[in-house]
């Protein structure tokens, strides 16, 4: 794990930052829940391009990754999603 | 036995016949618990109206009431240096007109299915004004929470803050909404004509009801009248506040709601995430140990990706604002 973290810095950074103010726009936006619903989907987005950009970046890319990062966020956002209903 | 145990470790364990990664967090794995959960969300939903009997189950259980309620509008008002909004038992009558109106059509909405809006409540109390609004809100269960909603919505702070009213009424009513139990807060805003300091109450005849500034001495006397008519029919010609709080007094007679259909979705959720996590972290471990090489997502990214999840599920509160 802290090969992974040393030597993908810049790519966890942004993660954690994406994921940061997704969190804050989130909780910001309360009780507005067709707002949360937008920042769920933002969220979900963001995570998928992210994870193939990451793994394109690192030449370790494959259509069973891509559909990998599209579900976790697909399952992430969709219980974000489903909470506010 | 064997089997179970088998299917067990095919879900969560790596190894070769999971291609060295627990099949829950394969692709098709992290879709089944999106259909779970979509499925679940449903359920949920849709039980008060499949099980209109199970509303004594399911329903929000609120601690808020109008003397809070008002309290809370006038130290927010005091903090802007605004003046205090005095307490008016007919916009509280037509405030509690309202809200029992949404209970019976079965809407929540400034205006009714019928086309009926706040203005039409107040007139029919004989509140003429110069100025009004409304501000709605159910499913709170504080008041600070319903409070801080409304300030965060540009369009209820501005009712909250409108310099331009002087006058107050609340109704905090309890009932089934949509086949849930709710607590729906109503808050009508006034500014009375100046030729009609003293409206004219049609319902009550001819009585003449003055505008009366909010206190704790009036509050305390309408808990006295309160326990005297517990038992007593609820009709429309008592004062305003002790009618809704007799509503709220006669709904805490019967069983108060056990669960709310969030704390439900939460539950299921949070636990849905936490396994997902668990699994990660064990997977994490165990592929570390063996050094496996293999091509998939950043089990590390999928960590951080579901604990974000997991802390906003578990701090959502529930409310919404009108």
């Amino acid at each position: 794990m802290r090969f992974e973290l040393k030597h993908h810095m810049i790519a966890y950074t942004i993660l954690i930052l994406l994921l940061t103010i997704h969190i804050l726009l989130f909780m910001g936006l309360w009780p507005q829940t067709a707002a949360q619903r937008i920042i769920a989907v933002s969220l979900g987005c963001c995570y998928f391009f992210w994870g193939i950009l990451a793994h394109v970046k690192s030449k370790h890319i494959t259509k069973r990754i891509a559909r990998e990062y599209f579900f976790a966020a697909l399952l992430g956002s969709g219980i974000l999603i489903f909470i506010t209903l | 036995m064997p089997n179970i145990l088998e299917t067990f470790a095919h879900l969560f364990h790596p190894r070769r016949s999971n291609n060295h990664r627990p099949r829950i967090l394969h692709p098709e794995g992290f879709l089944l618990l999106f259909v779970i959960a979509g499925a679940l969300a449903l359920v949920v939903h849709q039980s008060p109206l499949l099980l209109p009997n199970e509303s004594s189950i399911l329903g929000y259980s609120s601690s808020i009431n109008s003397v809070n309620v008002i309290q809370k509008t006038n130290e927010t008002r005091k903090k802007q240096g605004l003046t205090e909004l005095r307490h008016n038992p007919v916009l509280s009558k037509a405030a509690t007109a309202k809200a029992e109106n949404m209970f019976q059509e079965q809407y929540w909405a400034h205006y009714s299915p019928a086309g009926k809006g706040p203005w039409d409540f107040m007139k029919t109390y004989g509140y003429s004004y110069s100025v009004a609004g409304e501000n709605l809100a159910r499913d709170f269960l504080e008041t600070d929470d319903m409070m801080v909603a409304w300030m965060n919505s540009p369009t209820h702070r501005e009712n909250i803050v409108n310099p331009k009213y002087s006058e107050i009424g609340i109704a905090v009513v309890d009932g089934v909404l949509n086949g849930v139990e709710t607590t729906l807060v109503v808050q009508m805003f006034g500014t009375p004509l100046q030729t009609a300091n003293k409206p004219q109450l049609d319902v009550a005849g001819e009585t003449t009801i003055e505008t009366v500034p909010f206190s704790e001495q009036l509050l305390a006397q309408s808990d006295a009248q309160l326990i005297v008519q517990q038992n007593t029919e609820v009709n429309t010609d008592i004062q305003p506040d002790i009618l809704a709080l007799s509503l709220k007094t006669l709904r805490l007679e019967q069983v108060p709601p056990i669960l709310s259909p969030l704390h439900i979705l939460k539950a299921f959720f949070l636990a849905i995430i936490l396994l997902v996590i668990l699994v990660l972290v064990y997977d994490t471990i165990v592929v570390n140990d063996r050094k496996t090489v293999r091509f998939v997502g950043k089990n590390l990214a999928h960590i951080s990706l579901f604990l974000s999840v997991f802390f906003l599920v578990l701090l959502f509160k529930s409310g919404l604002v009108g």
